[in-house]
Parts: C-alpha cells; structure tokens; sequence
C-alpha cells in the first residue's frame, strides 16, 4: 500500500539495480550520456550508465570508491583517451554533439569542458602565465591587452584576484592550496568553457579554503554547467541542485539533491548517503 | 507488502547506539505521559485530590525529558549531520516530544481540574461522556507507542482516523452541555469547567495525529500535514 524501504544488509547482492530510479533526465540539457559504458581492457567499469547534466546546474555524482564516478567524470572530456586500454561505448554529446564522434577535436573539447582536479595543479609558472597559457594556445587574444584582461577576469571570477594582484609574476605554486586551487579553476574559466567537471576539488583543503571553493561553485553555476565528483556528501548537498548515485559502476538514483538527501527512493542510496555502507 | 521499516546497522555502531537510545527515550516519555494522562483522567472522575496532585508534580519530569532528548537530538544533528531516513528520523522525533509534552500539559489541566469539578458534583452523563473520550485518547495513544516501536504505516493511519470519533464525541458532549446550561443556567459554571476537561482531552486527540503524521513522514518520507483523511490514504494509496 504504502512506500517500505525494506532493510537487507548493506551491500549485499541482493539488491538489484535494475536502471536507474529517479529523473534522470532533463529538458534543458546541456550535456547528454546514452547507454554509457566504459571498459579497461576486459574490466566494464560503467554499466549502460544514461542521464544528462542540467544546464547552468550543478550536478554531483557521488558513490563509493570505485564506483566509475570518476571514470564516468573523464569521459565527459575524454580524459580517458589518455588510457590506451579504455574503450568508451554509447552516446555522449555536448549540446546535441558526439564528443566521441570523428569531427570532435579533442583539444578543442577540453576547452569547452575543462577539468579541475583533485590536487590542485599549477604549471610551474607565474601566477599570470597560469591563466594566460590557455588562452594563448587557443588564440584567444589578439594582444597583450586582451590577454592581461582575460587574466584578470579568469583570477576575478576564480575569487583569487584581489588576493594576487600584485604578484602576478610569481610562481603558482608558491601560493596555498586553496589559492592554488582557484588558480586551477581560473585557468580553467580563461579558455572560456562551457561545461566545467571538478574531481574532488576541495579534498586536499582546509574547511576554509573549501568554503570558499563552494561558494565559487555557487557563483559559477550562473555562467557555465558544473559536474563535481566528491566524497564529501555534505558537500554535494551544499553545492549541487542535482545529484547521481553511482554503484558499481552503475547509475542507481538520480534526483533533485534535496529530493536524495532527505528521501531517496533507492536503499542502495539510502545506505550509502546515511553511512550504512561497507 | 509490510509497512514497515527496519533500519540497517551503520558502519558506526555509536551511531545506531544513538539513535536507538534517542528512541528509548521518546517511548519512556510516551509511556510516562500515558501515565499522567491516565492518572490525570481518574482524578478527575473520582475526584481524587491526592492522584491530581501527584499527577501535576509528575509534569516536571515530562517537561525534563523533553529537554533531555532535545539534547540529544541536537548532538546528533551537530556531530553525525544524518541524511535521508535518520534525518527524517531525528525531525520527527523532535517533533514528537513536543506534542507529548503537550499532551503531559493536558493531561495535567484535567488533574488542575479535579478540584472544581468535584465541588461541583460530576453527573453521571458527564461521567460517561469524559470517560468515553478519555478511555479513546488512551487507545490512541497506546497504539501510537506501538506504532514508535514498529513504525508501521498502517497503524499510525488508523491512529488518525480514531481522532474522527474523538471530535465526534466531543461535539455531542458540547451540544449536551450548552442545552443543559440553556435549560438549567445554574449548571452554567459547572459546565464551562467540565467542557474545558473535554477540550483537553479532544486536543490530546489533536496531538496524536500530528504525531503520528510525522511518524509517517519518517517512513515513507511523505509530508501529510494539513491534509483531510481522504487525500491522506489517497497520498499513501499511491505506492
């Protein structure tokens, strides 16, 4: 009659993910995945795995180690063409685009889905030359000027200019972490991206210095899609409006993040988000 | 299909500890306020002055025990920051205790009563009428301790239905008293201080559907406030 979440013991194979529960799907999306699945080898790290990723929303994919969040993550900008051994099938388009179909420059991709990582990682340069490497290899200024101003919005945007504006000469990876890391996300935002996917941006910092990368998330949402992956689900409750929960390489429940965090429809999500999972 | 949940254990177990103590708590309160609400009625009816004083001294403890597992409440929240179904677990419970306190405040306006009703010389029809209502707040609340302990849907929905009979109860003892009161304006006093142990007793009803509300909310995550009984089992009939 009424809704159970009857209780088995966590992580047992009797639960089936039998397709993804929940709303997977959007009118308004700006990247869409179809049928995803992503191999090593022999090894099926994602398993027909579909949704789409809002725009100018925050989605955070969230699961247990080893779940294929961070595989699926990759993908989004092929990452993985990296790997010699991992072969990606289905459909994945951006903005009705095959990202993996022969037209699609990969280099140009990452530009229009940059990636900002775990650990944050500035090129051993100066703080300006951080920002200004991207544009200048995709030609996106035409003088110093136009480069400086690019600099400059990219560090403003970032939260970080007020903070380095009078050592835009000094090496990158003199600043802290935090700094560090909205340098990496402001030299993602110089090549002007339309999709921004973050790995555990805020895993090597300080409560404070990720307070102040989420409430970046929170501004950045206005002008670019954002997909994070975390291992915080505090954190993906603070900054996402949308939430996907990924299981053994499988996409299990996908919802609104308020929707997911206070009744979630699937007990493998119910478990997993209450800590009631090995 | 049961209706009914279980929760799993956590990987920490202090945690499952907590709320299983949290739990204990709400069910020894509840078991205290039926206690007060009982005593309280039966002062009231036989006019025992010693049983409503005890009963009024006891409201100190009810009042404690909310205080108590508000704490606790607020540790959980603060330390373990519960998502999903201990979220919803905790809210409710929270709100839980307040309308047991609540219901401790009622029980003691009847024993407050006790006093001035027995001056006043309880007739038997009142007698019936109070001790009806009362005997149905009991049961009600009875089963909404059971329904703390199993969390079972169906029961904390036949708990809100019991209210119907509760109000119906109350507005024939109004309608009782308000004709009498007409005929004979000497029982008007009398019957004033007799309705308001009725009103008590009818919010004592009031009450249990609230809780027992959230105890639906916990399981099934479905808020069913503020809604008649018709659209309620619609909402539960949707599964």
């Amino acid at each position: 009659m009424v809704d159970i979440i009857s209780a088995k013991s966590l992580g047992s194979n009797d639960i089936k993910i039998d397709g993804a529960v929940g709303e997977p799907f959007c009118d308004d999306a700006k990247m869409s995945m179809r049928n995803v699945d992503v191999f090593y080898g022999d090894n099926q790290a994602i398993h027909d795995v579909s949704f789409d990723l809002e725009k100018n929303q925050v989605t955070a994919l969230i699961g247990p180690s080893g779940c294929g969040k961070s595989t699926f993550l990759r993908c989004l900008n092929r990452m993985n063409d990296l790997i010699p051994i991992c072969n990606v099938k289905g459909s994945l388009q951006l903005d009705g685009e095959e990202i993996y179909g022969k037209q699609m420059d990969p280099v140009l991709l990452r530009a229009r889905v940059g990636m900002v990582f775990q650990k944050p990682n500035p090129f051993p340069k100066s703080i300006y030359e951080n920002v200004a490497y991207g544009p200048k290899i995709h030609g996106l200024a035409t003088d110093k000027s136009e480069l400086d101003e690019i600099v400059e919005t990219s560090l403003r945007k970032a939260g970080l200019f007020n903070e380095v504006k009078d050592r835009l000469d000094q090496p990158g990876t003199g600043l802290s972490g935090g700094q560090q890391q909205r340098l990496c996300i402001a030299r993602t935002i110089a090549v002007s991206p339309e999709v921004i996917l973050m790995d555990e941006p805020a895993s090597a910092l300080d409560p404070i210095a990720t307070a102040v990368i989420e409430e970046l998330i929170h501004e950045l949402k206005e002008k670019y899609t954002i997909a994070i992956v975390t291992h915080s689900m505090q954190q993906a409750a603070r900054v996402s409006q949308k939430t996907a929960y990924f299981h053994l390489g499988k996409l299990v429940e996908m919802g609104d993040t308020k929707q997911i965090f206070t009744n979630p429809r699937h007990e493998l999500t119910e478990n997993y988000i209450s800590g009631r999972f090995g | 299909m049961e209706n009914e949940y279980q929760p799993t254990q956590h990987i920490s177990q202090q945690f499952d500890v907590e709320l299983e103590n949290i739990k204990s708590q709400v069910l020894k309160m509840g078991a205290l306020v039926k206690k007060q609400l009982r005593d309280g009625l039966t002062a009231l009816l036989d006019g025992d002055e010693k049983l409503a004083k005890k009963v009024i001294k006891r409201d100190n403890k009810v009042n404690a025990l909310e205080v108590k597992i508000d704490e606790a409440c607020t540790s959980i929240i603060a330390i373990r920051q519960p998502a999903a179904t201990d979220l919803r677990f905790v809210l409710s419970l929270i709100k839980t205790i307040t309308d047991f306190e609540r219901i401790g405040d009622e029980a003691e306006k009847l024993a407050v009563s006790t006093r001035n009703v027995k001056e006043k010389h309880i007739s038997e029809q009142e007698y019936q009428y109070l001790r009806s209502m009362g005997d149905m707040v009991i049961e009600m609340l009875t089963q909404t301790l059971e329904v703390i302990e199993t969390l079972n849907v169906d029961q904390a929905l036949e708990v809100i239905k019991q209210d119907q009979a509760v109000n119906d109860e109350y507005e024939e003892f109004l309608n009782f008293l308000v004709s009498r009161m007409k005929d004979k304006p000497k029982t008007i006093k009398s019957g004033l201080s007799i309705s308001w142990s009725a009103r008590a007793l009818e919010r004592i009803g009031d009450h249990l559907v609230n809780i027992n509300e959230y105890l639906i909310y916990l399981v099934n995550g479905k808020d069913v406030r503020h809604i008649d009984l018709e659209d309620l089992e619609e909402i539960l009939n949707e599964e």
